[in-house]
């Protein structure tokens, strides 16, 4: 099975490249881009599964290029690195679809949320209303 | 068609074919090319169609109808935005019938018929008020420059009552200072005066336009007490008395965040009893206070699509920024419609609790949502003080001051201190006893000096009650009043008349299925009512 192309989206060249390191085994590719509008014309040219994007980036942040990316008609999966203070730009990202947030510097978790990214992204995992229900009834049951 | 619109349809529940036939037959009815469908009741059968009607006419004169249920959906529905505009009138037998059902009025009922009576009047008033269109009235003998002042009972809601206080939900601003409560079940009483406590222009349970928090007037320690004043014993013997009127209390409190609720249509026929719902169209229609203090148990928010205006993210973002969230409290929150992921809207706000789909909330998932929750959290009970819906204890008038200035027997016209919303229903006592909806005045009146001029129509009569009326008219035509009090109506009319317009009461009991009519005939233009004030409906 095809793992999926990833996209990193970041405006520090050398946190790119440790991300495209610590990652390399989870995705087919990785491609980079420093900012969102070079991201967008990666993501025109190539097939992404999903996108790993900080939120706050020079040029076109990252709210502007999931904006971008849903007028496209493209649903993949973004997950977004956020620090303080970016509260109004997550509301703003959620509102277009955010597969999941990271908090920088720590980047905890990323591995994770990364594989579960690019299974969405393959087609390998579709939300239904069951899938929902059986989250809902699990948080009850966590009362 | 787009949301919150309604089908200039009306529906008729009930079971009686004939008066059904009067009504798809009424010449107004086909002049402005009104649908009548017919349904019999079965719980949740009201809205239970694709289309919402307008104007729905139930008919409980025959029995068959569970009326406790019938209202019960009427207040679930009367809180939805989509729901809020339809008109409700009720059908009754008699006036025995009418008499004991008249706790309908604060409950999403603003208008009455007793079989017998005038149809085509009946139908004219409906299709005014509940199509607000234009209508020719027929010109009735009036009683002009009658100038003379009445009290008069705005039909109001007793919502909950402790030895303390009591809290009202009633057809007036949330700025009044004190008001006249007169409760129904204690003839004698001419009403309390109570301050106003606090106030807010949100109703939890009635159609209404505001809650009041009302202390009662307990003489202090060094006050006379007098024949007129309320002590602490008299209000703990209410309570006492009370026991088998109150509520077993809400199980749970469900909030629903969404700007179209379309998808309630056939939902109430799953719902069980005793869950409060808050249905909020924005952060506007709902205050923080509220929230702060109902604390709803789930939460629900529909969110709108990027592009449309409704339910955002920041909605949810003001409510919780405003310490809603706490320690103590940790409502479920479900959010749908979103194209997030439940991970990333439990890191935005920083709370767990909370799913999220991407489905747009439905009819099917609505009733899954409540099933779940029902099952997980229903041992609780919150009951205190609230008053069953059918109680007889529940309707209060309060009292105001109006200047009658004009009396047919079919309107009422009258100056009010005070502005009051249309389509609010009054219960007068003088000349007899009857009930009347403030409509838009069906005539132009000369407004003088500003003041607060209305026009209410008069419903609900008997034959026997509207012929002491005519009477009562007549005679004051000929000999104007000099003042509107008990003792001058019974100088007109005659102590004989006068008994025979009080009416005793009766009880009423249940059932039924679905049957479709319609009547609609050629288009014609139709000329709708401009309304200008506040509005109920």
């Amino acid at each position: 099975m095809k793992k999926g192309n990833l996209l990193i989206v970041d405006d520090e060249p050398i946190l790119l490249e440790t991300l495209k390191y610590n990652l390399s085994d989870l995705a087919e590719k990785i491609f980079l881009a420093i900012n969102g509008k070079m991201a967008l014309e990666i993501i025109k040219r190539e097939s992404i599964q999903c996108i790993l994007c900080d939120i706050n980036m020079p040029v076109m942040n990252g709210v502007e290029l999931v904006k971008n990316i849903r007028a496209l008609g493209l649903e993949t999966p973004l997950i977004f690195y956020t620090g303080h203070g970016n509260h109004d730009l997550m509301l703003e990202a959620v509102k277009y679809g955010a597969f999941d947030f990271i908090n920088k510097p720590a980047l905890d978790h990323i591995e994770e949320v990364v594989e579960r990214g690019l299974q969405v992204g393959r087609g390998d995992h579709q939300e239904s209303k069951s899938d929902f229900m059986s989250e809902y009834r699990k948080l009850l049951a966590s009362q | 068609m787009s949301k919150h619109e309604l089908n200039d349809e009306i529906l008729f529940v009930g079971d009686d074919e004939d008066f059904f036939g009067q009504i798809t037959s009424s010449p107004l009815v086909i002049k402005e090319d009104v649908a009548v469908l017919k349904t019999s009741y079965e719980k949740g059968s009201i809205f239970n169609r694709e289309n919402i009607p307008r104007i729905v006419i139930v008919d409980v004169s025959n029995n068959s109808i569970d009326i406790t249920r019938v209202t019960k959906e009427v207040l679930f529905y009367k809180k939805a935005p989509n729901f809020k505009s339809v008109f409700f009138a009720l059908v009754c037998k008699n006036d025995e019938q009418k008499k004991e059902l008249s706790f309908l009025f604060s409950t999403g009922f603003y208008l009455f018929h007793i079989k017998g009576g005038e149809i085509e009047t009946f139908v004219r008033d409906v299709l005014y008020i509940g199509l607000k269109r234009e209508i020719d009235f027929p010109r009735l003998a009036c009683a002009k420059g009658i100038n003379l002042p009445l009290q008069v009972g705005i039909c109001s809601s007793l919502v909950k009552m402790e030895k303390d206080r009591i809290s009202v939900e009633a057809d007036l601003e949330d700025t009044e200072e004190e008001l006249i409560i007169k409760f129904r079940q204690f003839p004698d009483n001419k009403g309390i005066v109570f301050p106003v406590k606090s106030s807010s222009a949100f109703t939890r349970y009635y159609p209404m336009l505001s809650t009041f928090y009302l202390d009662f007037p307990y003489p202090g320690p060094w006050e006379e007490i007098g024949p007129e004043s309320i002590l602490l014993d008299t209000v703990e013997t209410w309570i006492e008395n009370f026991a088998s009127e109150f509520s077993e209390g809400d199980n749970f409190t469900v909030q629903v965040l969404s700007s179209d609720f379309e998808f309630l249509a056939g939902t109430f026929g799953g719902i069980e009893d005793r869950i409060k719902f808050i249905f909020t169209t924005s952060s506007e229609s709902c205050p923080i206070e509220i929230m702060l203090e109902d604390k709803p148990d789930l939460i629900i928010a529909n969110l709108s699509r990027p592009e449309e205006e409704g339910i955002t993210p920041e909605v949810l973002d003001f409510l919780y920024s405003n310490d809603f969230v706490v320690s103590e409290y940790r409502p479920v929150i479900v959010i749908m419609n979103t194209p997030s992921k439940s991970g990333a809207l439990q890191k935005l706000f920083n709370y767990e609790r909370i799913v999220a789909s991407h489905s747009p909330l439905d009819k099917d998932m609505f009733g899954k949502l409540l099933e779940k929750f029902k099952t997980k959290d229903s041992e609780g009970n919150k009951s205190s003080g609230l008053l069953k819906v059918n109680s007889p204890y529940r309707p209060v008038d309060i009292l105001q001051e109006f200047y009658i200035v004009g009396l047919t027997e079919h309107e009422i016209s009258f100056i009010s201190q005070r502005e009051l919303p249309f389509f609010a229903v009054l219960h007068f006592e003088l000349p007899i006893e009857f009930h009347a909806t403030i409509v838009p005045p069906i005539w132009t009146i000369d407004k003088k000096n500003d003041k607060n001029y209305y026009m209410a129509l008069i419903h609900g009569l008997s034959e026997e009650k509207l012929m002491i009326l005519r009477k009562f008219i007549n005679q004051i035509i000929h000999s104007p009043l000099k003042e509107f009090t008990a003792e001058a109506v019974a100088e007109k009319l005659g102590e004989k008349a006068l008994e025979s317009a009080k009416a005793p009461s009766e009880t009423i009991a249940v059932e039924a299925n679905v049957v479709v009519k319609s009547a609609p005939t050629t288009k014609k233009e139709v000329r709708t009512l401009k309304i200008s004030g506040k509005s109920k409906l």
